[in-house]
């Protein structure tokens, strides 16, 4: 049994209470083709048939994606998008409605900021071979690919920043603790003390975090008095609890926020 | 300098801080407010029940075991890649607290101790 097992055992519980699977996120990014470039990966990410939803200031647009390939842009459109790409399968990168779906996008991406994501139950069958592949996307689209790190690339480069002679740390993956860091004795007592502070976590989400947010940190400190605060951090579906001595804690926000900021 | 003069102050020298206020954590009520523009009472209200919740709430209550308990939380900040709201209880008042709205690139460190600061001035005031 895991060294972790009563934290794992309160992290399954405390999952079927979060977040509904499917819910939608955010992709941020600055210009329409860092936008685009996002987009890409998120086909690229895409193996099963999915209804990929985006949502833009000017509407939603569908994408029809499987296998890391687009299939095809699914109506409804917005306004903007020529109705002869609506439902047109797109069976490879030289078909040349691929290049016009690319500038129809780009030119809605303008000004937007951000782009909701949604994705769901792909109804409609295209084909398993059929579709662009998303590495070909960015120089049919003339976008440079995305050099956004993943969640499990940022989350790494923060723990692994940390001074672990003083702080302590679990890096924890849906219901399971895959990572530890720091003197024993600490870790140990984190073990016990994050099942407490998830429960109340969880409980009160939305209460802390009324919008929805690409990674959220959490700091909680007794200030000078104390020998100990924590701060937990969120990026998709992966977490860590860190616990240091106060005078630490404001500078390890600082670096996770270095990373995670807009 | 009156209460309103303080969070100005700090607002101004906080560099990213767009709001602070002064609340009180019990009732959520907030006593004082300096902001770059008016924010709704909607936001105001989040704010001040997201400062109860870190401070005296089951934020506060869940973390403290690992601090031994004893102490209530003094500091709380939460991020998110769009900004960061930073709480801080007044010592001398233990009720009450500075709300602070930053960017997300705010100098936690620096605000802390402005915001420390600000409490103090507030709290000679009477």
């Amino acid at each position: 049994m895991s060294e972790f097992a009563r934290l794992e055992e309160k992290l399954a519980k405390l999952r079927q209470r979060e977040r509904a699977a499917g819910e939608g996120r955010t992709l941020r990014g600055s210009g329409a083709d860092a936008l685009l470039a996002a987009i890409v990966t998120e086909i690229d990410e895409t193996i099963l048939p999915r209804r990929l939803s985006f949502t833009l200031p000017s509407g939603a647009v569908h994408l029809a994606v499987a296998n890391r390939r687009l299939q095809a842009l699914l109506g409804p459109a917005p306004d903007g998008i020529p109705d002869t790409l609506v439902g047109q399968k797109l069976p490879d990168v030289e078909e040349p409605a691929v290049s016009e779906l690319g500038d129809a996008l780009k030119s809605l991406l303008e000004g937007a900021g951000s782009v909701g994501v949604a994705a769901t139950r792909l109804t409609e069958n295209f084909g398993s071979d059929i579709g662009v592949p998303a590495e070909q996307l960015p120089r049919v689209w003339s976008v440079a690919e995305s050099t956004v790190k993943s969640p499990a690339e940022i989350l790494e480069a923060f723990l692994n920043g940390l001074d672990t002679t003083s702080a302590a740390w679990l890096r924890i993956e849906g219901e399971e603790v895959k990572g530890q860091g720091g003197p024993d004795t600490v870790v140990s007592g984190l073990g016990e003390h994050a099942a407490v502070f998830l429960d109340g976590y969880f409980s009160k989400f939305e209460t802390a975090f009324r919008d929805p947010a690409f990674a959220c940190g959490t700091l909680i400190s007794p200030g000078d008095t104390g020998e100990r605060g924590l701060f937990f951090v969120e990026i998709e579906a992966l977490s860590a609890i860190i616990s240091a001595p106060p005078a630490e804690l404001l500078g390890i926000a600082t670096s996770w926020q270095r990373l995670v900021a807009e | 300098m009156d209460i309103t003069a303080e969070l100005d102050a700090m607002r101004a020298d906080v560099r990213g801080c767009s709001l602070v206020a002064y609340a009180d954590l019990t009732s959520q009520l907030v006593l004082c407010t300096s902001a770059a523009a008016k924010p709704a009472q909607e936001e105001m209200n989040a704010l001040s029940q997201a400062a109860q919740l870190a401070l005296d709430g089951a934020y506060a209550e869940s973390a403290a075991p690992s601090w031994g308990g004893q102490a209530p939380a003094e500091v709380s900040v939460l991020m998110t890649g769009s900004d960061a709201r930073l709480f801080l209880r007044a010592p001398e008042n233990p009720a009450e607290a500075l709300m602070c709205v930053c960017a997300p690139d705010t100098d936690l460190e620096a605000a802390v101790t402005q915001g420390r600061a600000t409490l103090q001035r507030i709290a000679a005031q009477g």
